[in-house]
């Protein structure tokens, strides 16, 4: 197996021949590169790294352990997935630029799970950024343009961070490859946020409801892959064990399902899912112990398949129907009934329903909890798991496909779209019925068992009884109503705050300004006006006086002076 | 909404038209869109039914539960009977009640943040009040069309026309402000 072949370079170099090759090549060839891509990283043993040097520095091209290779097999299915997706792309689409970007943006993130230090991951930290902003623009809204250039600014100052982050630490220990950082010091601290922001963490997290509905049908698909769970992955390689990830991820998981519930875009709904289920992962990363860490990349896996899935079918949504607001669609399963059941295996993943990828994955984060002895926090997960079955397991297929008849009988999507969703749905059920095929492949060995009789038990209770109470507020006609509108979240501080800040401090500024310059003038015009009428052609100075005048008040000034002398 | 033949605002108009275009076979259903009954009620109901009995047979599986120590008590919580379903159901009505609290105070009409962007210039009142009266006009379209349709599922109308007004009350105000 030529396993010196860098991860990321297949798909650099499948990107580059795409815009080469048009139609069944190009599909051959979009095909070809997740697979061959698979291939050369299952034959990478762990242990395998690739140094090489720069600016005197020893670095990490790839760097493959338990850890590193999860998320890489993990990236290349969801590439393939996200590929077969998007297939059907035509010219009118973009899809040369969406197909390319697709391809870089894998590879970046491939890449970045890889990069043994911090200066590779930096270029792929902000190459990540670079192509998948692409995935936004093609969508060529006013309001994508914008919303992408919001989500390039905010992701190349995490990358700016990082690399501030990586210079203090490479100042301070002259090393810069990447392991276990921690929160002690400057460099800690900025490598942190840095991730935090590409993470979603609490108040830095409106780029990803901001960018992510705006995308291009295929292009979110692609999104809700790769960046927030590289995050992860550095959290958990750089922090794993720092307590404050606990109440962060604690936090993540519980605000986004108050949003969820009265976002009326369904994407967006998704988006602050998103949130919500890394909320979980980082509260793993923060308890640290091997059964934790174990389910938070398990989760993140698990993620990548039902988060995408669910993103698939609002996206085949919206490519048939121009619509993803829960206020202008319904009743969608008349004609869509395989999107639609697809989207309902999705919903039941995202649930934690048993049998189905969640329900493996995120008991293990809750058990650590328990064992770990973080109690309080325990039921406020209780309380989040609970809320995503509100939100994505009800909300999002009843308000696409049953509630009230919209009127729209669209066809369903082109037939990759069916099979990338049936895909990913058949691997949500392969891993929740045979959870074994995921804990073999995680960093630490598993020695846990989610089947239990009660954990079944008290899982279907909470499920149960969370969907009853959805039904029981719709039929009092308590649950909030579809309605057409945006709710204010972080991002308003710079898309309405900042911009009005700026104009009342620019504008209060200028008319001092013009105050004081009125004032100045003012003062220097009547100085001058006073000097003309002493000194000008008119002045007091400037008349001619007859010389007599002048013998006069000479007479008479030396009269005065003798009669004083003589006085 | 637009659904309904209502005006279709910009951004969607350009979409759908798109999305028409590649998809020959899509059709509306004729002009004025909410069918009567959209849930079929007979499946409806039986689904509703379905989780009931669902839930009553969950919750007595408790006793077992709690007897024969199912769940191994990894919490000390979980020594409590019903814990579970007390938990998933006050759970979602708490999140429910305190979202409708939350809609009060950060939900704005839907092209708040259009025009006044990215280099949007701040001349915007005017067109910010004729989106605040489309949103208006949406939901109240919603509440009489939510009215007209009688099966459970559709039946938000009561919550959803204060609600609607409360979206073009605070839509003015943000227009005012």
């Amino acid at each position: 197996m030529p396993s010196s072949l860098p991860p990321f370079l297949v798909f650099f170099v499948g990107a580059a021949l795409v815009p080469l090759v048009r139609g069944p090549a190009r599909k051959a060839l979009l095909l070809l590169v997740p697979v061959v891509g698979a291939l050369n990283v299952w034959g990478v043993p762990a242990g395998h790294e690739l140094p090489y040097q720069l600016f005197g520095y020893d670095l990490l091209a790839v760097r493959a352990d338990r850890l590193s290779l999860l998320f890489g097999y993990l990236f290349h299915l969801a590439a393939f997935i996200a590929v077969v997706y998007s297939l059907h792309l035509g010219k009118k689409d973009h899809d040369t630029v969406q197909h390319t970007a697709g391809l870089v943006y894998a590879g970046s993130a491939l890449g970045a799970v890889f990069a043994g230090d911090f200066l590779t991951l930096f270029v792929f930290w902000e190459l990540l950024a670079i192509s998948s902003v692409f995935l936004v623009w093609t969508r060529r809204t006013p309001s994508s343009l914008r919303a992408g250039m919001r989500y390039l600014l905010v992701h190349v100052v995490s990358g700016v961070t990082l690399l501030a982050g990586a210079m203090v630490l490479a100042h301070e220990s002259g090393d810069l490859s990447f392991g276990f950082v921690g929160l002690d010091g400057p460099a800690g601290w900025l490598i942190f946020l840095a991730l935090g922001v590409k993470a979603a963490f609490p108040l830095a997290h409106s780029w990803l409801i901001d960018a992510y509905p705006e995308g291009t049908a295929t292009g979110t698909v692609f999104l809700s892959a790769f960046t927030t769970k590289v995050a992860v992955y550095a959290l958990a390689r750089g922090f794993p064990g720092t307590e404050a990830l606990v109440y962060v991820g604690a936090a993540m998981a519980c605000f986004p399902i108050f949003y969820a519930v009265i976002e009326n875009d369904l994407r967006r709904t998704l988006g602050y899912s998103m949130i919500n289920q890394i909320g979980f992962m980082v509260c793993g990363i923060g308890v640290g112990s091997a059964l934790a860490i174990n389910g938070a990349v398990a989760h993140a896996f698990n993620d990548v398949l039902f988060k995408g899935l669910l993103f698939m079918a609002m996206g085949a949504v919206l490519h048939v129907t121009g619509k993803t607001k829960a206020s202008e669609l319904g009743g969608l399963y008349k004609t869509m009934p395989i999107t639609a059941t697809l989207c309902i295996v999705g919903a039941a993943s995202i649930s934690a329903v048993p049998l189905f990828n969640a329900f493996v994955s995120k008991s293990m984060i809750m058990s650590a909890l328990v064992y770990e002895g973080h109690l309080w926090i325990w039921p406020v997960m209780l309380f989040a798991s609970a809320g995503v079955v509100e939100h994505a397991g009800i909300k999002i297929p009843f308000f696409a496909f049953f509630a009230h008849d919209s009127g729209i009988r669209a066809k369903e999507p082109p037939r990759n779209m069916l099979a990338a969703m049936a895909l990913a749905a058949a691997a949500c059920v392969w891993i929740g019925v045979s959870p074994g095929v995921l804990y073999d492949l995680l960093p630490h060995s598993v020695d846990y068992q989610p089947y239990t009789w009660g954990h079944v038990l008290t899982q279907l209770q909470l499920l149960a009884f969370a969907i009853g109470a959805v039904a029981a507020f719709q039929l009092w006609k308590i649950y909030p109503a579809e309605i057409p509108s945006v709710n204010l979240d972080t991002d308003w501080s710079y898309r309405r705050a900042a911009p009005w800040l700026v104009r009342r401090v620019g504008g209060a500024a200028s008319s001092a300004d013009a105050a004081f310059r009125q004032a100045a003038m003012g003062g220097m015009r009547s100085a001058l006006r006073a000097a003309y009428r002493v000194h000008g052609p008119l002045g007091a100075l400037a008349r001619s006086r007859p010389a007599g005048n002048m013998v006069l008040w000479v007479a008479i000034l030396l009269a005065a002076f003798l009669l004083f002398h003589f006085l | 909404m637009t659904g309904q033949g209502g005006p279709p605002s910009p951004a969607v108009g350009r979409d759908a038209g798109r999305a028409v275009a590649r998809e020959k076979g899509h059709d509306r259903a004729a002009s004025h869109g909410h069918g009567p009954n959209s849930v079929p009620a007979p499946w409806a109901k039986r689904i509703l039914w379905g989780l009931l009995v669902l839930c009553a047979v969950l919750a007595l599986l408790d006793v077992p539960a709690l007897i024969r120590h199912w769940r191994h008590e990894e919490h000390p919580w979980e020594a409590l009977p019903m814990l579970y379903p007390l938990w998933g159901f006050a759970g979602i009505s708490v999140l429910i009640l305190l979202s409708k609290g939350l809609r009060r105070l950060v939900m704005r009409p839907e092209h708040y943040y259009e025009g006044r962007g990215a280099g949007g210039g701040d001349a915007r009142a005017g067109d910010d009040a004729a989106y605040d009266a489309e949103a208006g006009n949406a939901g109240a379209d919603d509440a009489a069309a939510y009215a007209a349709a009688d099966d459970a599922e559709a039946g938000n109308a009561g919550a959803d026309a204060p609600e609607a007004e409360g979206a073009n009350g605070a839509g003015g105000d943000a227009s005012r402000a």
